[in-house]
């Protein structure tokens, strides 16, 4: 199977107060469709770095990152933000919705900003309802609990029917029960067919994943 | 101690330095809003007191002064006062206008004042220190002095015209007196202190009997100004005279005019000073906004604080000396800015000043600092930005330790409870726009208008939601990702933007309510001038103002117009400025036959020109304008006393006429009833009506052709028409000025929020870059935000300015001014006004949409 997502001997280098601060060395992956891969690795290894260029939303310094046929590490900054309307879903640690507004309309929120007016309603609805979440659709942010949160920001990252998705530490704010939840709604994205690419360093929900890639100092261990 | 200041510069300062536009921003807001106070607070100030000062210089040492109110004292009063010589000394003074040869165009040349006093007795009065030294009476040489005495052309001048003219002793100075240009010959010359400073030196001395002959005033003089001995008898002396002269001579102290100028421009500065503070307290507004935000965005660190162990006291007093700081800071830039606001608004002030009340331009521009002021201001700003600071003090000493853990949606707002309190507040605003006056002064009306603002202040929550519900469907609609985004927003952070909607209605409330009073008053003078001012042409002598009634036409004027066919009718039309019972007042004189038949007045009650012209001409009564009905409670079928060459004389009230020329009022009379009255023969100005078909420009060639010699200035019907309004418009300027920069503070206070915003949801911007929205989506959602605000606040601030013009207009116009003005709305100023505030906050919006560009949506996505 040809891979969906593929970096090659990416390197990343910031600047931190004036200091150059190297956060990939010669980092090369591959995912394909329907692979639950995990990044794991201890805190400022690169995950989260290596998960945003994967996911479009950063370009390495150097080598190359392909997203299918989309070249990321040398697209312009529109087509990159297009990929990610199109063929990205992102779950954060943190959920990342809107307070101000309800349930049904934060998960609707990426084909808004896709489609404008044509958004369809049936399927954000029967995506809550998959998440569990049918009865608190008009609820707002404030009034669910964390694991509801991340159930909703995960069918917010599938709305729009994303080829791959990115969870960063996805479980890291949650309990066992509901960082097992998501787990699972996770799994079954990658089941269905997505690619699913998740960083963590909690080794229970590592054990979830199809494959684990172990990330030290930037560099893949081994 | 030293513990709270560096935690006050770690927390604190380092925060602002950290955010230095949102710190200028604020700070330029504070600063604007005092700027203003202060610019006209000085403007005000120098305007009246250097008129003041004038008059105080040229009253020398006098203690008493008597004056004939209106009329010309008799100079042989002197010597029925003979036993004044006993207890001290006295001396007459003659005061006229003459106009420069500054400018062919009448109305552009300048005026100065021209003084004949009595060489003989003056010197213990005043002090004329020559420009060579000595001083006029004791040290000019006997030549020079008898020189002066006898010459009736000599004159005196201050070094500053003498420099400006470059005139010599000796030299010719051409001055246009009433009709005619005259020569006269420098005698002296002041040195540039004391006395030849009054009106900016725009003054000439010269005897007094040379004076009559000039001013046309044989054997009369103006006022006799008393120098007594011993002070303390003044009362006595006063009495005294009072007892011995006529009922219409009054004796006062020359300290009186100077009070009688401050009452008479009363209303007009503190109508001005009132508009100035709204850019102030738009400022204050900026101040809580700003700290209230910086609450909630910082209430995660505030809890660290508390966790560590801050008490409540000293997170409260880091907001609140962060408050009084930017209040102090802003108001020390604000003195400064506001000096140099002080030179452009003084000249505008002073001009107005002058052309309305004083009748004198006095520059107004000169002035140095006032120390005082400046101190006062930034203490005014500190101790209103405490003010300001304190809700949101108190907010942060509220978070909990434990907030730190679980960050809240900010702060709520209690609806219904505003809502209460506003519709409350609403209710007594109300009912003090019913009060009457308070000592003539709209007093009650001002605290309406401050409490029908705090009642929309308190409304504007539930205005807010409402009109955010009305304009949800067609924005989204239109824009259906960015302007839902926008909408969301601006609901779910209604508490935190309502200041900045606020502060934004007040500043349109007040522009729309001045438009709307200024229009429907210009409208309403268009419509009483169409009605009243129906002369073809329009005569009077072309030397400035009344000149105390003295500047009259020449009979050979009179004879000419008498003689040209064309001319169908003449309106003679006298007129004298009186004092009424402590305020100015204009005594006049036309021909109501003549009136009634050519033009009309608009009487109160719809009443027939014809009809009032015929009594008043039968029964000798008056009419008078409605300013002056309002000011001293006259109205039809009251008795009102006036001053006449034989005593205070009763007239009864036929009528009351609308009029927008004097704000002082109108006493007029038939011509026959004045003839018989006051025995003075002279016209001041006359009205022209010509035969059908005839040509006005030919008809004004004609009359200037026939009288060579004579300076007039004539003007057409539509020329008339045009100064009017010219000077209608002019007194608004300032008032307009005031209003933009107060919009303009508004606008940063909405940029600021703006700013702060989104600082606080960095983490749901980059959310939304993740997600894949476009750099231009969140920018037109953060410009739509800032647009949304500005229409809630125009919105708001429609509603609350028409409300805000009814009470300019009925209340706290007509109680200061007794104007009656119909209610007009300028749709095509409002239309632009809004139009412009729209641009303006959809600009406002651009500065916080390039900060949320800027930023590392990875980092923002790291925030939380």
């Amino acid at each position: 199977m040809s891979p969906l997502v593929r970096v090659s001997g990416v390197r990343k280098v910031y600047e931190s107060e004036g200091e150059p601060v190297v956060a990939l060395q010669n980092v090369s992956l591959e995912v394909v469709p329907g692979e639950f891969v995990v990044l794991m690795g201890p805190s400022g290894c690169g995950k989260s770095t290596l998960l945003h260029i994967l996911g479009a939303m950063d370009r390495p310094t150097s080598g190359e990152a392909w997203l299918e046929d989309a070249p990321i590490h040398r697209l312009p900054e529109e087509d990159l933000t297009e990929i990610r309307r199109t063929r990205v879903g992102f779950v954060f640690q943190f959920f990342h919705l809107l307070p101000t507004l309800t349930l049904e309309e934060n998960v609707a929120l990426p084909l808004l900003l896709a489609n404008g007016r044509n958004v369809d309603s049936e399927r954000v609805r029967s995506l809550i309802e998959t998440v569990g979440l049918g009865h608190r659709r008009n609820a707002t942010p404030n009034q669910l609990s964390g694991g509801e949160l991340q159930r909703a920001a995960v069918a917010r990252a599938i709305v729009h029917d994303p080829p791959l998705v990115v969870a960063d530490e996805p479980t890291g704010n949650l309990d066992s029960d509901n960082g097992r939840t998501v787990l699972e709604l996770l799994g079954n994205l990658a089941a269905n067919g997505t690619a699913v690419v998740m960083a963590t360093h909690n080794a229970t929900a590592a054990a979830c994943g199809s494959r684990v890639v172990r990330l030290i100092d930037g560099r893949i261990d081994g | 101690m030293t513990r709270f200041v560096t935690l006050f510069y770690r927390y604190i300062v380092r925060d602002l330095a950290k955010n230095p536009a949102r710190t200028l921003l604020t700070l330029t807001g504070v600063a604007l809003g005092i700027a203003v106070v202060v610019g006209v607070q000085l403007a005000n100030d120098r305007a009246i007191g250097s008129f003041n000062d004038s008059l105080r210089i040229m009253s020398g040492r006098a203690d008493l002064q008597i004056a004939a109110n209106g009329l010309d004292l008799d100079e042989s009063l002197i010597g029925e006062l003979a036993w004044v010589w006993d207890v001290g000394a006295m001396t007459a003074i003659i005061e006229g206008r003459a106009d420069l040869d500054t400018s062919p165009n009448p109305i552009e040349r300048e005026s100065l004042r021209l003084f004949g006093i009595d060489l003989l007795s003056d010197a213990p009065f005043r002090s004329y220190v020559m420009a060579e030294g000595g001083n006029l009476g004791m040290d000019i040489t006997r030549e020079q002095f008898i020189d002066l005495l006898v010459e009736p052309d000599r004159i005196i001048v201050p070094s500053v015209l003498a420099d400006r003219f470059g005139l010599d002793v000796g030299s010719t100075f051409r001055m246009l007196i009433a009709n005619r240009w005259c020569d006269f010959r420098v005698g002296a010359i002041l040195r540039d202190e004391g006395i030849a400073r009054a009106f900016d030196g725009k003054i000439v001395f010269m005897d007094i009997a040379a004076a009559q002959l000039a001013l046309n005033k044989l054997g009369g003089i103006d006022r006799i100004e008393i120098l007594l001995d011993d002070p303390s008898m003044a009362d006595a002396v006063a009495e005294r005279i009072a007892v011995q002269l006529p009922e219409s001579v009054i004796v006062y102290r020359p300290e009186d005019t100077a009070a009688e100028t401050e009452k008479m421009t009363r209303a007009f500065r503190y109508n001005l000073k009132a508009l100035s503070y709204i850019a102030l307290v738009v400022g204050m507004i900026l101040i809580y906004n700003t700290l209230n935000i910086a609450v909630v965005r910082r209430r995660g660190e505030i809890a660290a604080l508390r966790t560590l162990g801050t008490s409540r006291r000293t997170i409260r007093w880091m907001f609140l000396i962060e408050a009084t700081a930017f209040g102090v800071v802003g108001a020390v830039l604000g003195v400064w800015v506001g000096s140099f606001l002080a030179r452009a608004a003084g000249a505008l002030v002073s001009r107005t000043i002058s052309m309305l009340y004083t009748d004198t331009a006095v520059s107004g521009t000169a002035g140095g600092p006032d120390p005082i002021l400046y101190v006062e201001m930034i203490l005014l700003g500190g101790v209103l930005a405490a003010v300001s600071g304190t809700g949101p003090a108190l907010r942060a000493t509220r978070v909990a330790p434990a907030g730190v853990l679980r960050a809240d949606v900010g702060f709520p707002i209690r609806i219904r409870l505003l809502t209460g309190l506003g519709l409350g507040t609403m209710a007594l605003a109300t009912a003090f726009g019913f009060a009457p006056p308070v000592d003539g002064f709209p007093f009650l009306g001002y605290l309406s208008g401050v409490l029908f603002i705090l009642a929309f202040g308190l409304l504007s929550p539930v205005f807010a939601r409402a009109l955010v519900r009305i304009v949800r469907r067609p924005l989204a609609s239109i824009l259906p990702a960015e302007g839902r985004l926008a909408i969301q927003t601006i609901e779910g952070s209604l508490p935190r933007i309502v200041v900045a909607v606020i502060s934004l209605s007040i500043a349109v409330a007040m522009l729309i309510s001045v438009a709307i009073m200024v229009a429907s008053f210009r409208d309403t003078v268009i419509v009483w001038v169409d009605r009243t001012l129906q002369g073809d042409l329009y005569l009077r002598p072309a030397a400035f103002g009344s000149n105390g009634g003295r500047n009259v036409l020449e009979g050979e004027t009179l004879d000419v117009l008498e003689d040209i066919l064309a001319i169908a009718a003449i309106d003679r039309f006298r007129g004298m400025g009186i004092d009424y019972d402590g305020f100015p007042a204009i005594l006049g004189a036309g021909e109501f036959e003549t009136l009634a038949e050519y033009s009309s007045l608009m009487f109160m009650g719809g009443r027939n020109t014809a009809d009032v012209a015929r009594r008043l001409i039968e029964d000798g009564s008056v009419a008078v304008s409605e300013p002056f009905s309002v000011r001293h409670g006259v109205g039809e079928s009251d008795t009102i006393m006036l001053p006449t060459p034989t005593g205070m004389e009763p007239f009864a009230v036929e009528a009351v006429f609308y009029d927008y020329s004097s704000e002082g009022g109108f006493i007029v009379m038939d011509r026959s009833t004045y003839l018989a009255t006051f025995d003075d023969p002279d016209v001041s100005n006359v009205a022209v009506y010509l035969e059908e078909g005839a040509d006005v420009d030919a008809v004004r060639a004609e009359i200037l052709g026939r009288l060579p010699d004579t300076e007039l200035r004539i003007a057409t019907n539509g020329e008339l028409r045009s100064q009017v309004l010219g000077v209608f418009d002019q007194t608004f300027q300032v008032t307009y000025a005031l209003e933009v920069i107060a919009l303009a503070v508004a606008v940063l206070g909405i940029a600021n929020t703006l700013a702060a915003l989104i600082i606080e949801r960095r983490p749901e911007l980059a959310m939304l870059r993740f997600i894949g929205a476009a750099r231009g989506q969140i920018r037109r959602v953060i410009v739509l935000e800032s647009g949304l605000i500005g229409v809630l606040g125009g919105a708001i601030g429609l509603v609350l300015g028409i409300l805000l013009s009814v009470l300019l207009i009925y209340v706290i116009n007509f109680q200061s001014f007794g104007w009656t003005i119909q209610f007009r709305m300028p749709w095509g100023f409002l239309a632009q006004s809004l139009a412009f505030v729209l641009v303006a906050t959809v600009a406002a919006g651009l500065y916080p949409a390039s900060l949320a560009l800027k930023m590392d949506p990875i980092k923002g996505i790291r925030a939380e």
